[in-house]
Order: C-alpha cells, then sequence, then structure tokens
C-alpha cells in the first residue's frame, strides 16, 4: 500500500515549480485561441430545425436550436475568457468560463448528427486547469497578489513559490485522461472487432477509402498495413500503463505525435485540437532553460581581423 | 507525507479523493459508451441498420440497382438548400411491391453539392449488397435488383462544412465488369497430373449468386503449383476501354489444399510468381491480390487494345470454389458481396 502511495505522490504530487503549472496554461489557451480565434461557430444557428438532435450542453440542459446571434454571443464569451486564461486574470473563473464556451459552442455544432471528439480533449484541459493552481505564477492574478502584498507589507506572500506538490496532478491527470482516450480507441476496435482488427485490412481498406497518395501506397502493401494496425492497437491499449512509467512517458507522448501526425498524412485525418493540446505536457520552463543554455553554449561569430597595416600587407609582384 | 503540514495533507487528500472520482468517472463512461455503441460490424457501411428515428424520405425516380446516377426530386432537398453546404448522406434501399419487408438494405454514402440548383443535384448510388427478404418459409431469398422501385435517402449523419477531399467519386458497379463464374464461354481439360480434374458447375454452395458456383473437382489433392496446367475456363469479354483492369474473383476456400486460382488474359496469366489467387477464410470473399510474389500483389491484366478478349481462369488447387469475376479499371473499388452480374449470366 505504501508503495502505491508513494507511486501516486510521486505522480500526482511531484513537486513542480508553480511557473510549470502556469507556462502550460499560458501554451493551451495560447493555441486555443489560435485555433479558434476566426472559426465559425455559427453555422448550426442556420441549419434545418428537422436535423437538430441535440447533444452535450444542449440536451443536458434541454435547449433548443441556438440562433446564431446567441452562437455568436457565446463565440465572444468563449475567447474573452480564454484570454482572461491565457492572462490570468481571474484564472480559475476565466479558465472553467472558457470550458464552458467550448463545451456550448461544440455542442450546437454537434448535434446534427455529425459528433466529433477533436475538441472534448480541450475542454477537459480547461476544467483541470481551472481546478488547479494555475494562476500562481506567470499571471496578472499573482502580480496583483503581490503588489497587493507589498503595499500590505506581507513579506512572505513576496517570496518566490518554492517546487510544490500542488502544480503537477492538473497536467498528469489530464496525461491519464488522453492515455484513457486512446485505450478506449483501442477498446472499441476490440469490442467491434476482435483482435482480428489488426489484421491490416481495416487499415488497408480505409486508406484506400480516403485515397490520399500516401496511404494508397501503403494500403498496396498489406504487410506494413498488418504491422501498422498491430502497432497502432498495442499502442493505444497500452497508453495508460506507459504514461505512468516515468522513462516512456515522454516516448509514448511522441508515439502520440506521431500517430496524429501518420493519419494526418495518410487519411488526411487531422486531429488538430487533440495534436495542440499536447502543448500542455511540455516542460517549458525547463525547454526555455536547455534553450538558453544551447544559445550560451554556440560559438560567438568569428570577429574580422582588422585590416593589416600598408607595410605588412603581401606585396604583388 | 510528515514534512508536510496538517493543511497540506488535507488538501492533498481532497485532490486525491477528487483524482479518483475523476478517473472512476472516466473509466465507467469509457466502457459504458463502448458497450452501448452501435457498431456496424463486416464491411465499411454495409450491414448499416435503419436509424432509429423516423428517416426523412426522399423519393428518387428512374431507379437503377445497376448504379447510375439518379435525379433526386427537388422539392424534397429544397430545405436543406440554403442552409447545408455539403452532406453525408446515407442511401436506404426499400423494396415491397407486394413482397415481404425488406430485412435490410444498403446503399453508399455520398455528397452532393446543394450550392447547385436542385436540377443539378444528383446522388451516384451503387448497391453494394443485394437486397436480402425473408421469403416467410424460413430461408432467406435474394430478390433480383429489379424489383427496387424506390430508394430513401435518410439524412441521418449530416456533416458540417468540413474537408473537400472527403468526398470521393466511387465508380459505379456499372463501370465495373461482373460475370457469374458458371456463364463461361469456353472450357477446357487440365493437362499433365491435372489430367483428370474438371469444372462442375453446383448449387451446394450457400451464399453463392443466385445459388449457382463453379467447383474444380474430383477433390483428390490435386495442386499445378506455379503452372496453368489446371482445367481452364475462358469468359469472352468485349472490353469497352483499354487500360489495366483490377481482378476480383469471388471465391470459397474451405482447406489450406481447396483455395486457388489462376487467373489472366488471353492465355497469359497474370497471377504466376507463388500461390495464386488465394483466399483460406471458409466463407465467401472478394480476392483480389496474388500475395507472395515479387512486386505489385494486386492482380491487374493489361487490355490493350479495347474489343474482345479473353479472360482465363486455371484451377490451382481442386476443391477451390468460385461465384463471380469483377474487372475494374479502379484500383479503389473493394466488391463486397454479391454483386449483380452485369457482364454475362448464366
Amino acid at each position: 500500500m505504501s508503495a502505491f502511495v508513494a507511486f501516486w505522490d510521486d505522480y500526482f504530487f511531484e513537486p513542480w515549480p508553480a511557473a510549470r503549472l502556469a507556462a502550460a496554461r499560458i501554451a493551451l489557451f495560447a493555441v486555443v485561441l489560435w485555433h479558434y480565434k476566426s472559426f465559425s461557430f455559427a453555422a448550426p444557428g442556420r441549419m434545418p430545425t428537422e436535423f437538430y438532435e441535440p447533444v452535450g450542453a444542449f440536451l443536458w440542459f434541454d435547449w433548443p436550436q441556438p440562433t446564431e446571434w446567441a452562437l455568436n454571443m457565446v463565440w465572444m464569451g468563449f475567447i474573452l475568457a480564454a484570454l482572461c486564461a491565457l492572462l490570468g486574470f481571474g484564472t480559475r473563473k476565466s479558465c472553467a468560463a472558457s470550458a464552458a464556451g467550448l463545451w456550448i459552442l461544440l455542442s450546437a455544432r454537434y448535434s446534427f448528427g455529425k459528433v466529433d471528439h477533436g475538441g472534448i480533449i480541450m475542454i477537459f484541459a480547461m476544467v483541470l486547469l481551472a481546478a488547479g493552481p494555475s494562476g500562481a505564477a506567470l499571471s496578472v492574478d499573482a502580480w496583483w497578489a503581490r503588489r497587493k502584498a507589498a503595499w500590505q507589507g506581507n513579506e512572505s506572500v513576496l517570496e518566490p513559490l518554492a517546487p510544490a506538490g500542488g502544480y503537477a496532478w492538473p497536467v498528469r491527470l489530464l496525461l491519464l485522461h488522453l492515455a484513457l482516450f486512446y485505450f478506449f480507441s483501442g477498446w472499441s476496435k476490440v469490442v467491434a472487432s476482435g483482435f482480428a482488427w489488426a489484421d491490416g485490412n481495416a487499415l488497408e481498406s480505409y486508406l484506400l477509402y480516403r485515397g490520399v497518395p500516401l496511404g494508397v501506397a501503403i494500403a498496396n502493401v498489406p504487410l506494413l498495413c498488418m504491422v501498422l494496425s498491430v502497432s497502432a492497437l498495442a499502442f493505444e491499449l497500452t497508453f495508460p500503463v506507459g504514461v505512468l512509467i516515468k522513462r516512456l512517458r515522454v516516448l509514448f507522448l511522441l508515439g502520440g505525435l506521431g500517430m496524429h501526425l501518420g493519419i494526418w498524412w495518410t487519411m488526411d485525418i487531422v486531429f488538430k485540437q487533440t495534436m495542440l493540446t499536447y502543448v500542455v505536457f511540455v516542460d517549458w520552463p525547463r525547454l526555455g532553460l536547455a534553450l538558453q543554455r544551447l544559445g550560451r553554449r554556440t560559438p560567438k561569430r568569428a570577429t574580422t581581423l582588422p585590416e593589416a597595416p600598408e607595410a605588412l600587407r603581401p606585396r604583388s609582384t | 507525507m510528515a514534512h508536510l503540514s496538517n493543511n497540506a495533507t488535507v488538501l492533498r487528500r481532497i485532490v486525491s479523493g477528487g483524482i479518483v472520482l475523476y478517473l472512476a468517472v472516466q473509466v465507467y463512461v469509457g466502457f459504458a459508451q463502448v458497450e452501448s455503441f452501435p457498431f456496424t460490424h463486416g464491411p465499411m457501411f454495409a450491414n448499416a441498420p435503419p436509424p432509429d428515428r423516423p428517416a426523412k424520405r426522399y423519393r428518387f425516380e428512374g431507379i437503377d440497382a445497376s448504379g447510375r446516377e439518379l435525379d433526386i426530386v427537388p422539392a424534397d432537398f429544397n430545405r436543406m438548400k440554403r442552409s447545408v453546404i455539403r452532406a453525408w448522406i446515407k442511401v436506404l434501399l426499400t423494396a415491397s411491391e407486394g413482397r415481404n419487408p425488406v430485412r435490410f438494405c444498403t446503399g453508399l454514402m455520398r455528397a452532393y453539392d446543394t450550392r447547385k440548383s436542385p436540377a443539378d443535384w444528383l446522388v451516384e448510388l451503387r448497391v453494394v449488397r443485394q437486397l436480402v427478404v425473408s421469403s416467410g418459409s424460413g430461408s432467406d431469398e435474394i430478390v433480383d435488383e429489379t424489383t427496387i422501385h424506390e430508394c430513401s435517402v435518410a439524412a441521418e449523419s449530416l456533416g458540417l462544412p468540413q474537408d473537400q477531399r472527403a468526398f470521393q467519386v466511387l465508380t459505379p458497379l456499372d463501370q465495373a465488369i461482373v460475370i457469374e463464374a458458371e456463364a463461361f464461354t469456353e472450357a477446357n481439360a487440365g493437362t499433365g497430373r491435372a489430367a483428370a480434374s474438371r469444372w462442375e458447375i453446383t448449387q451446394a454452395y450457400d451464399g453463392a449468386s443466385a445459388g449457382w458456383a463453379v467447383e474444380w473437382i474430383p477433390n483428390v489433392g490435386v495442386a499445378t503449383g506455379d503452372e496453368t496446367i489446371g482445367p481452364r475456363l475462358d469468359y469472352r469479354i468485349d472490353f469497352a476501354e483499354a487500360g489495366t483492369y483490377h481482378v476480383w474473383i469471388r471465391m470459397l476456400g474451405r482447406t489450406t489444399s481447396d483455395d486457388s486460382v489462376h487467373a489472366g488474359l488471353d492465355g497469359e496469366a497474370a497471377t504466376l510468381g507463388n500461390a495464386g489467387m488465394t483466399d483460406v477464410s471458409g466463407e465467401w470473399h472478394w480476392e483480389g491480390r496474388a500475395p507472395g510474389r515479387d512486386g505489385d500483389p494486386w492482380v491487374t491484366v493489361n487490355v490493350e487494345p479495347a474489343g474482345p478478349h479473353v479472360f482465363n481462369v486455371w484451377m490451382r488447387e481442386d476443391g477451390t470454389v468460385i461465384d463471380q469475376i469483377l474487372l475494374t479499371t479502379d484500383p479503389r473499388l473493394r466488391p463486397m458481396g454479391v454483386i449483380p452480374a452485369n457482364g454475362r449470366e448464366r
């Protein structure tokens, strides 16, 4: 039991600097804003009512089909909340408001028959950042708290935050959630088709159906299709275990990203939001330090020697 | 944990409890969703069950199950005109005309462009499965395609504007040549160790097109290997177009000794190099490859010039059963199930 507790603590409560979680927040909301800044969510408001089949928030609250105006309003609120979350202004509330906004917008989008799952992981990321202390550093909130403490002469608040066990769990829980996301993709394949899914025929058919040149080329090599199918299934089913093992964690994350890129290049199916959510798992402060060190090690550019005096120049004969 | 203050310990316990709850919910929902998901087994889009909710039905005119383009009656789609740019539609075929109700039927999913005027809205229809109708006598009956007199489109899966390349033109089957195996124009005896082998048209195998198939008998373990000395069936075909045709044979291989044929054009086999076209699945199966040989495993024949040619099938192992042959210039085409023959029928 104590080993499990130690493992649990090591995974969820590893001492992290506050800046690492804050950087994850900034990275997530930066990509959220980049991705959704010009995304049109108004289309569901124009769809024929006959096709309205509410899911998500609209099913939960039994809302009628939203109008274009309402969707535009929610979108603006969502963008504003995401901007606040990026800056760390009312961090918990803005993260939660962003999650709620995106939930409503995606629910509206998926209430017409086509239910997708690309943006869902982003909503969970926002929820977990709202629940965790992601605004403890690199935020307007933290800056304001320090200013306030300085005015009040509260010295303890002015000290820099030491690495603590409360900063890792939102990211680690999201990682485990992502691992379940992959696991259930694999599990559904096993439930639907058994392990025969990995014989390569399913992948081959789909590659041919999608018709992307690289995918068609792969489809013409049945052995490769089988190898890729087996790899994908094994990878998906073992992902939850892989991310729990410290040494394998990065490998699995890179594998996940690689799988999405592979699907993109061979089938033209882009899990853009899922791929973008991977920014949360990057240790940005450490990456920044590494890049800084790399910059210092780079040899300085050779300085130009001053021109030799006339007397020392070789004379042409 | 001793170094932690009481407050921190309590907080950590609360967070841990939340994490456990969060994960438990995710795991429960994950398993429950996978369990309840209406997976459609089998080939893509085939055997799709009818939607639970009442389908919106749009009548087509002049339906032809062999796959020609159909005009949608415009009035039914007017309401969708301004709102949907592109959509997936599921085509469900229904047959009645005094017959017993359709058990299931499938068509293909196809995109249409509602930005065009209604008169230009077209749906290409390809029957990927013949209708199976309960005859009421305990056995199923394969309905001839001419009995299909109505086509319904259930706008069940309506996608928002997505990647344009998702919509591909599928080759209608009437552009493919489909021949019943038993409709050969000439049968030739085998030579050498296959001299005693011969073809027989049989009704012994369930699931064959119209009940008829061709079997190589007697099943005494004769195998011709990489030679074309087995009894040969010839099919005279008038090719409208020259080009490379992909060869598909619907075959039934019951054991590893009864499961292969060679195929070719004008007396030249296109499947030499390993084990011919092989299928040992024990079920009716469309085979388009001759695996294990050098180069491209897909079996193709080069028709040059267009016009009359003779397609050949040699038996490689006795006991092998074949039902239909399909030749297509579309490398993406994947035949499924019994396909209405448009080449030659018995």
